[in-house]
């Protein structure tokens, strides 16, 4: 088993706002925050997720154009509270050019893919002998 | 806690003197080790503050950039208006507002 991630990083630098990709080679969204964890011991914070999506995007943007962005979002996504996509830490199998992950993604970039591909392209004419 | 919460945030000394700004947070991957990847889990080690300035985010502060001597010149500058405050000196984060205990410079 070979460590794939640097033992020292930058988070601004070598990992936000990356292009995520999961073991399929399909694309995730985007590394767009981390999630941190104070220990019990109040020890450092531990990284424990990455965040995607533009209700992560947002907050970190922060001004009207981050308050436009989640309220786009709020209105577009079926649940009106909805969280970022979150992806725990050790499913992190590689920090490079892209981030790989270690499974199969559910963010919501994949469900938008899934939705245009089921209601709009499936239903163009001929779209079902199409080579995918 | 979000890494955006500390971010931007500044930074000060415990008498309120301003440090600069969170430009970045270095991370060291020391933590407990994940069995599916063999990965460490990355924990704070401390945040890069300084001075607001372009090169920082672009990455020329980090002092191994080669080039002609104006470059070097100028990135020197700038790597002295950087320093990281490890965390174990952070005392209190609060919205926008970190409290550091740091030795005078």
């Amino acid at each position: 088993m070979t460590v794939q991630i640097p033992e020292r990083l930058d988070v601004l630098l070598e990992l936000l706002d990356r292009q995520l990709a999961d073991t399929e080679g399909r694309l995730a969204g985007k590394v767009d925050d981390l999630e941190l964890t104070v220990p019990d011991d109040g020890g450092p914070p531990v990284v424990t997720a990455i965040l995607s999506g533009p209700q992560a995007l947002g907050p970190r943007i922060g001004g009207r154009l981050g308050q436009w962005m989640v309220a786009v979002a709020r209105r577009l996504h079926p649940d009106a509270d909805a969280q970022p996509a979150r992806i725990d830490f050790a499913q992190l199998a590689r920090i490079g050019p892209r981030v790989l992950l270690t499974a199969p993604a559910d963010t919501p970039n994949q469900r938008l893919e899934t939705w245009v591909r089921t209601h709009l392209v499936g239903r163009i004419p001929g779209a079902g002998h199409a080579d995918v | 806690m979000r890494m955006s919460d500390l971010v931007g945030a500044l930074v000060v000394d415990e008498s309120g003197r301003p440090l600069g700004h969170v430009h970045d947070l270095r991370l060291v991957a020391d933590g407990v080790t994940f069995p599916a990847t063999g990965n460490r889990a990355y924990r704070v080690h401390g945040l890069v503050v300084g001075a607001g300035a372009v090169g920082m985010r672009l990455g020329y502060a980090r002092g191994h950039v080669q080039g002609p001597w104006l470059l070097r010149v100028l990135l020197r500058r700038l790597r002295r208006r950087r320093r990281e405050i490890p965390w174990e000196a952070v005392r209190e984060v609060t919205p926008g507002r970190i409290v550091a205990r740091v030795a005078a410079q």
